[in-house]
């Protein structure tokens, strides 16, 4: 048996759309998954101490992303908004963020909660989302959290339905994987993927032929997925607490594809989980391994 | 003899500093003074150990601080990974650049150390491993070893404290036994490798020209690729040399590759009055979908996986555009079907207030697959020409009822 604790039509304001240095968008998995720890903590604070999150899916139905696009621009760029002016009243030099407003569904895999204590976990659940952030963002409202029991696999089209109509994210890393094995670098294997191939031919009569292609079929796109350890394990000045073992990361980015959570079969398709790879120094938020 | 980069550096730079001093129009004695000067100050036993002495104003490093906000200071971070194929785009996974940040005075430093030598090397990459040719080159009464520790203070930054920053997102991650807090930087060397990438893509001759070919429909031997919904990000607005050299050197802006899922339009539309098939759907917004699936329909192996798989995908497209209609309908305040002369089976499938019946039960989903289906070959057929379209017989329906069956949930 799987549970799921299932928050249907949440509405976020103003989330982190720079999901890594190198895409925008929908948050990174990171911070969804991030999300969903720190609302296991402060239910677990609040009497549930054996609850457990262990895996989410988060099912995309709207997100309005802050970005303008010129009249004839090839390219959007950010809105920004003033960061505060510095200590002597100067505006300092411009960072700009980018934002998104977003109507998502999460579906969070959850262990750990008596069967005589739903109402109050489904009180508490209700209760400490209305004081939270999310992917930077704040919740503007949800609809009524519920929990759903599936008999694995074989009953997942009782989770899909709650995650309808919408996009979630299938892990699709094994495809870039591919392509680095045969010699492309990372930015290539991932170009090579995200663009529109113009490519001619000329067919018996000497007639030019001019198609367009993706390299595969799929709505493919970039996304964050973890960080990767670039510094030593240690303690450094100004970190947030002296006590936690410290060190530099950037993101991991990877391909991901939006699909409609009605085309997967599999329970390892929807769900993103946690783990930390100490070998490769990765933080990694993943789903279950296909062909990788 | 003295490599002719570090020679033709040494020059050029000779000659900018004397344009610079001799603009104001000066004396004979005056301008002799001041050529003497020059011819002492870029001769390598003087300019070097200069040099040496400003090496440490600058850092060099991979993931510079303040991408992240231009007051965090952090300590220098020289990144590097193994490269592995493990479909991840990261430190080691691709060739890029240092970055470097300190005093502008001294970037001529970074400039130098970046020459290569004639044997493709880099003076800091000479320095690094202490190679005979380059023990020879500063062949200069300053002690080499001297000279050597000065240029590589550059990457001394490993050496001091560690230190972050309040300005810079710190992020906490579950381990086995705690937490490891993370500070995020950004490796600008990755981030305008990437810009530089998309800028062959966008702008190159070859790119160029295999656009314009297109457009006269001529052949291009490679063609080009596009990528769309970029997004350019500034960093440091009009001082970009704050924020780093490589930020500089890019004009302050970086490329964002779009993460976004495709768009719903999920907004309410009119309530209807009789049949959901006939006054919902309009052929023409599936006409291109109907086309492409037509090709497939007329392959001559239609069992060849590809063909099937190729089938598939278009049929259901097309049941996702058709539902996004039943999606933006059910935004409707419930109840709006009981005035209507709906099929029965329709109002459970369309009225929002029929929600917690179309989650129960599953008789009305099997009719409404029925319709569907039908409804697709009707729509296919007019959507080819009746004399085009292949007469939708058993084969091809029973791909419609199949693959309905199996994605019955679409429809829910």
């Amino acid at each position: 048996m799987n549970r799921f604790l299932i928050v249907p039509r949440l509405k976020v304001h103003n989330a982190n759309a720079l999901s890594s240095p190198y895409t925008i968008g929908f948050p990174a998995m990171t911070a969804w998954l991030g999300g969903v720890h720190a609302l296991q903590r402060k239910l677990n604070a609040a009497s549930f101490t054996e609850l457990r999150f262990s895996a989410c899916a988060v099912s995309c139905h709207q997100i309005d992303l802050q970005t303008y696009q010129g009249r004839g621009d090839y390219v959007q760029s950010i809105v920004g908004t003033g960061n505060p002016l510095d200590k002597t009243g100067e505006r300092p030099s411009f960072i700009e963020e980018a934002r998104c407003h977003l109507n998502v569904t999460l579906a969070i895999e959850y262990q750990g909660v008596g069967m005589g204590d739903t109402d109050a976990f489904l009180a508490a659940v209700r209760h400490h989302l209305t004081t939270m952030k999310l992917a930077g963002g704040d919740i503007l409202s949800f609809g009524n959290p519920e929990l759903l029991k599936i008999d694995g696999d074989i009953e997942f089209g009782k989770l899909t339905r709650k995650l309808m109509p919408g996009y979630v994210l299938l892990e699709r890393r094994e495809l870039m994987a591919e392509a680095m094995r045969e010699g492309q670098d990372a930015i290539d294997a991932m170009l090579d993927y995200l663009t529109v191939h113009h490519r001619s031919q000329i067919d018996a009569d000497g007639q030019v032929m001019w198609s367009a292609e993706r390299k595969t079929k799929g709505w493919l796109v970039p996304i964050a997925t973890g960080f990767h350890g670039v510094g030593e394990l240690g303690l450094a000045e100004q970190q947030r607490d002296p006590h936690t073992p410290h060190r530099f990361a950037e993101s991991l980015v990877t391909l991901g594809e939006f699909v409609m959570p009605y085309r997967l079969k599999r329970l390892d398709d929807l769900l993103w989980r946690g783990r930390y790879d100490a070998d490769n120094n990765f933080y990694l938020i993943e789903q279950h391994p296909r062909n990788a | 003899m003295l490599d002719p980069a570090i020679q033709a550096y040494l020059s050029e730079r000779k000659v900018t500093w004397l344009k610079e001093k001799l603009k104001i129009s000066k004396t004979e004695a005056e301008q002799q003074d001041i050529e003497r000067t020059a011819a002492d100050k870029f001769d390598l036993a003087n300019w070097l150990p200069d040099a040496a002495k400003r090496a440490g104003q600058l850092a060099m490093v991979t993931h510079p601080g303040k991408f992240s906000h231009p007051g965090a200071k952090t300590s220098s971070v020289i990144a590097d990974a193994e490269r592995k194929a493990d479909g991840y785009l990261r430190t080691g996974n691709v060739a890029a650049e240092f970055d470097v940040f300190g005093n502008a005075a001294a970037l001529d430093v970074h400039k130098f150390l970046s020459l290569p030598l004639s044997d493709g090397q880099t003076v800091l990459g000479h320095l690094e491993q202490d190679t005979p040719l380059i023990r020879q080159q500063f062949n200069i009464p300053t002690a080499f070893q001297d000279l050597r520790q000065g240029l590589l203070s550059i990457k001394s930054g490993a050496a001091e404290t560690v230190k972050t920053s309040e300005k810079i997102k710190q992020v906490y991650f579950p381990v086995d036994d705690g937490y490891h807090l993370l500070s995020v930087l950004t490796p600008s060397g990755l981030m305008f490798k990437l810009k530089e990438r998309i800028n062959v893509l966008r702008f190159s001759e070859a790119a160029k020209q295999a656009r314009s070919d297109r457009r006269n429909q001529i052949h291009h031997e490679q063609g080009f690729d596009e990528l769309y919904n970029l997004t350019v990000i500034g960093f440091g607005g009009t001082k970009p040399q704050n924020i780093s050299v490589l930020n500089n050197q890019n004009g302050g802006t970086a490329y964002l590759l779009a993460s976004l899922p495709p768009t719903l339009e999920l907004r309410a539309t009119q309530a209807l009055k009789t049949n959901f098939f006939l006054q919902s759907l309009y052929l023409k917004d599936y006409q291109d979908k109907f086309k492409a699936l037509h090709k497939l329909f007329l392959d001559t192996v239609p069992n060849n996986i590809d063909v099937r798989e190729g089938r598939d995908y278009w049929i259901l497209q097309i049941v996702e555009q058709v539902m996004e209609k039943v999606w933006a309908i059910r935004e409707l305040p419930g109840g709006w079907s009981e005035t209507s002369a709906l099929p029965p089976v329709q109002k459970i499938w369309l009225d929002a207030a029929n929600a917690q019946r179309r989650d129960s039960e599953d008789d009305w989903l099997d009719e409404i697959i029925v319709a569907v289906v039908s409804w697709l070959g009707i729509a296919y057929k007019k959507a080819v020409g009746e004399q085009k379209a292949i007469p939708i017989g058993d084969p091809e329906s029973r791909a419609f009822r199949q693959l309905l069956a199996e994605h019955r949930e679409v429809l829910r």
